[in-house]
């Protein structure tokens, strides 16, 4: 069953007539990955991870430029694999590119993080509508995280969690793709009848 | 139950209990159960979310797991998900690509104005723009997944036939 198991995924992933996905999805998960990294760029993610749907339907979109005419049509199943693999990707890709960024430049991401949670607990205490005691247990808890996130452990959970999440964005953003950019079918004409 | 049946439902369980963790990080605090509960909640919900307590809903005095926007996205992507057999949506045909345009639009006309300090969000506008976003985007994602998974699965079986055959 196991043999079985392994020998299904390894023929989706190099199926004869249809492109290569591991190609699109090394390109996107990269792309996704250096967004997750790169300062600024990141913030996209705020928002229910975009930046990894986008890579998702940048993903599908790509993909569907290698089919050619003699090859099956790109199917949904097509997108869910597919976005699955860029998602896996996207997590390895964001903590190398993480941690390159570290090693070149320190901790340029920690330090735009804690600008804007600094001015926008400054906005809350001035606002009056927290109460002091929860400011200050925000702090704690900020500054706990943002201390944790740069040990050994954190990064690794950072890529146990990444693991997880982004395979599930990217194929949502994939399927996403896939309704927008699905071929349409083709319509069945009748050949016209040989004249007698 | 047939194929597109069960996988809809184990879906449906499974955004459900994601949207159970967004409540579930607060609650866990105000219930006094062990800090470590909703630290690892909010920990988890930190890799999707800015989770700007200002920018956040309140159950009591705690935040939610995630933002005003998110919190909109993903509850009515779970009322839409639970209306979508009734309204005919687990069929293969997705709807038209205006629609997830038009439903999309305000969202990003929202964070845009926001970002260039035209018009500042509100909390209202960012939970409406998150429902809205939400609520359509189940039916674009779900009838391919459904169908997605029944083309792997009778995949799956060919496979397996042509291996035990050969």
């Amino acid at each position: 069953m196991r043999f079985g198991n392994s020998w299904f995924i390894a023929e989706i992933l190099s199926m004869p007539n249809k492109p290569d996905k591991i190609r699109v999805s090394l390109i996107c998960g990269a792309i996704i990955g250096a967004v997750w990294a790169i300062p600024g760029l990141n913030l996209i993610n705020c928002c229910c991870c975009a930046g990894v749907i986008l890579g998702g339907v940048l993903a599908v979109y790509l993909y569907k430029q290698e089919f050619t005419e003699e090859m099956q049509p790109m199917e949904s199943s097509d997108a869910v694999i597919l976005g699955i693999m860029t998602g896996g990707v996207a997590a390895f890709a964001a903590m190398i590119f993480n941690l390159l960024l570290l090693a070149l430049f320190g901790d340029v991401a920690g330090e735009m993080v804690r600008s804007i949670m600094a001015s926008l607990i400054e906005r809350m205490e001035e606002s009056g509508s927290f109460p002091p005691e929860a400011i200050d247990q925000m702090k704690s808890e900020f500054e706990r995280s943002m201390s944790q996130s740069r040990t050994v452990t954190g990064i690794l959970t950072d890529l146990f969690l990444n693991l997880i999440i982004n395979p599930l964005f990217a194929m949502g953003g994939a399927l996403i793709g896939y309704s927008i950019f699905k071929p349409k079918k083709k319509i069945d004409t009748p050949q016209p009848q040989a004249r007698q | 139950m047939d194929t597109s049946r069960r996988v809809y439902v184990f879906s449906l369980i499974a955004v459900a209990l994601w949207c159970g963790l967004i409540l579930v990080a607060p609650a866990s605090k105000l219930a006094g159960f062990p800090s470590q509960v909703s630290s690892i909640l909010y920990t988890a919900f930190s890799h999707v979310c800015h989770q700007f307590p200002d920018r956040t809903l309140f159950l009591g005095s705690e935040p939610l797991g995630v933002c005003a926007r998110c919190t909109g996205i993903y509850f009515s992507f779970l009322a839409s998900m639970i209306l979508l057999p009734f309204l005919g949506g687990l069929r293969e045909k997705v709807p038209p690509r205006a629609i997830l345009l038009i439903a999309l639009s305000p969202m990003a006309i929202d964070v845009f104005l926001s970002i260039s300090g035209i018009h500042f969000s509100t909390m209202g506008t960012r939970l409406l723009t998150g429902i809205l976003a939400g609520g359509v985007l189940p039916f674009f994602v779900l009838p391919p997944f459904l169908d997605a998974i029944r083309q792997l699965m009778v995949h799956r079986g060919d496979s397996l036939n042509a291996k035990q055959t050969g």
